[in-house]
């Protein structure tokens, strides 16, 4: 049984502050992919400078603390290297905006605690699978109107219905976040890099970053 | 030179404004029911409360006359005093047909909001007289000062784009051509993505329609409006549009009610 919104907004409501920032950055990690594929397709942005954003906030749910400077400092280098969806066309880029977006939403969860903003990054995690679909799977590959049947179709996708599924994971796993040592962390964000919609694993993507 | 820059924004003010109300004279003889609506409040107006109206004409002239003076922009103050002010009186007093030319101004007084966005007077603060020739060319196409008033489908597509998240906001773009076909009204809305954001799609209104796509949000709107038969009439964003867009805004006879990206020295800026 998968989640709905509402009752994910539910279950982050009952996660302490650290647990719902988790949360979000565990969302972020899935994402993470579609912006290095973007990097490589688009020859443009700075993977490392969302992968120095994460650490930072994986430090903060680890116990560190995390100034209200640090966070507004690293929203801005993060949005700095966002790409502008008029002058990147690649399905890449529009990816990749999501990710900035929802790194910097979760960045924001540390400052106002709040489970909406925590819930606005699950949101952005499921507009990304919305927007692959819309790209790859759309018959009609110039101007046309919407057809509700295909927005039907993307709603009950298997990949739509997998994210609704890793969000649930990640909430159990967010219950559980300050138990847990630095390796097992570490091993959860590698596992949730490998999943969602996965450019470079699926063979979409040749893979030409350098690992990290 | 700052004198010579009141001047210039006169001028250029001027011209375009003329070349405007010939534009919609020929129209409204013509009997063009779109220019016949943008003018509509304006008359309306003017026939319910003529002094009322005028003090807002001259109220929305002087008060940039104001802010240029408090700002020490002494040279831009009188330029525009030459050329603003007293032409505006003088048409007035003589019932000179220019008068209709600085009616559209009320518009910044908040009473014609439709009829200064249409009057075709969309030019930023020019910086200096050099650009003046240029845009004099494109006047005739170009809007309101968008600062003064904002035209409601501007207010419609920055509604729409809020609903985005903070940092997407800056970075992609919706747009809205709202257009015509067999007498009804259509409100096409696009991104800069392929699709509109879930929550925009979710906050569409009966009337507008998504267009689905490549290309940038208002190329994408009007090539949707071009393959179902609407004829496009006005065209707003969320940001300012690109000259590319502006271009194909004007070839499909369907003017802007928001700023343009503006060239200078090759280099765009916003």
């Amino acid at each position: 049984m998968m989640m709905e919104s509402n009752q994910l907004r539910t279950h982050l409501d009952a996660l302490p502050p650290r647990s719902r920032t988790a949360f979000a950055a565990l969302c972020c990690e899935r994402l993470l992919p579609t912006y290095q594929a973007f990097q490589v397709v688009e020859r443009a942005g700075s993977t490392s400078v969302l992968i120095d954003a994460l650490d930072a906030i994986w430090a903060y749910i680890g116990g560190a603390t995390l100034s209200s400077e640090a966070i507004a400092q690293l929203q801005a280098t993060c949005e700095h290297v966002a790409p502008d969806t008029e002058e990147h066309t690649s399905l890449y880029a529009e990816l990749a905006l999501i990710t900035v977006s929802a790194i910097c939403l979760t960045l924001q969860t540390i400052l106002d605690q709040q489970s909406a903003t925590a819930a606005e990054v699950a949101e952005r995690a499921l507009a990304a699978v919305d927007a692959y679909l819309n790209r790859v799977a759309d018959p009609q590959l110039t101007v046309h109107a919407v057809n509700p049947a295909f927005d039907a179709w993307i709603a009950s996708a298997p990949l739509f219905a997998s994210e609704r599924q890793f969000q649930q994971e990640n909430i159990a796993a967010a219950r559980t976040i300050t138990m847990l040592q630095d390796h097992d962390i570490a091993r959860l964000r590698a596992i949730e890099r490998t999943r969602g919609i996965q450019p470079f694993i699926r063979g979409l993507v040749k893979n030409e970053m350098p690992e990290r | 030179m700052g004198l010579i820059i009141g001047f210039g924004e006169g001028v250029y003010d001027t011209i375009a404004g003329l070349v405007t109300l010939v534009v919609d004279v020929v129209k409204l003889i013509a009997g063009d029911a779109a220019t016949r609506r943008t003018y509509g409040a304006l008359l309306e107006e003017l026939a319910r409360d003529p002094l009322g109206t005028l003090a807002g004409i001259f109220e929305a002239i002087i008060a940039p006359i104001k802010t240029d003076w408090q700002a020490g922009r002494y040279g831009e103050a009188i330029g525009r005093t030459v050329f603003e002010l007293l032409p505006a009186i003088l048409a007035i007093v003589t019932g000179g047909g220019s008068a209709a030319g600085y009616a559209a101004k009320a518009g910044s007084a908040g009473k014609t909001v439709d009829a200064l966005a249409d009057a075709g007077r969309i030019a930023s603060h020019v910086d200096d007289i050099g650009r003046i020739a240029g845009r004099v060319d494109d006047a005739g196409r170009m809007t309101g000062r968008v600062n003064d008033v904002v035209d409601p489908l501007k207010q419609r597509v920055d509604d729409l784009h809020r609903l985005l998240d903070p940092y997407a906001q800056n970075h992609r773009t919706t747009a809205i051509v709202r257009g015509e076909k067999n007498g009804q009204q259509i409100d096409i809305v696009a991104s800069s993505n392929q699709r509109l954001d879930p929550r925009q799609r979710a906050a569409l209104r009966p009337g507008e329609i998504e267009a689905s796509g490549p290309g940038h949000a208002e190329a994408k709107a009007l090539e949707y409006a071009q393959r179902h038969g609407i004829t496009p009439q006005k065209v707003a964003a969320s940001r300012p549009i690109c000259p590319a867009c502006t271009q194909r805004i004007a070839e499909s006879g369907a003017h802007p009610v928001s700023p343009l990206r503006r060239i200078r020295s090759g280099i765009t800026e916003e």
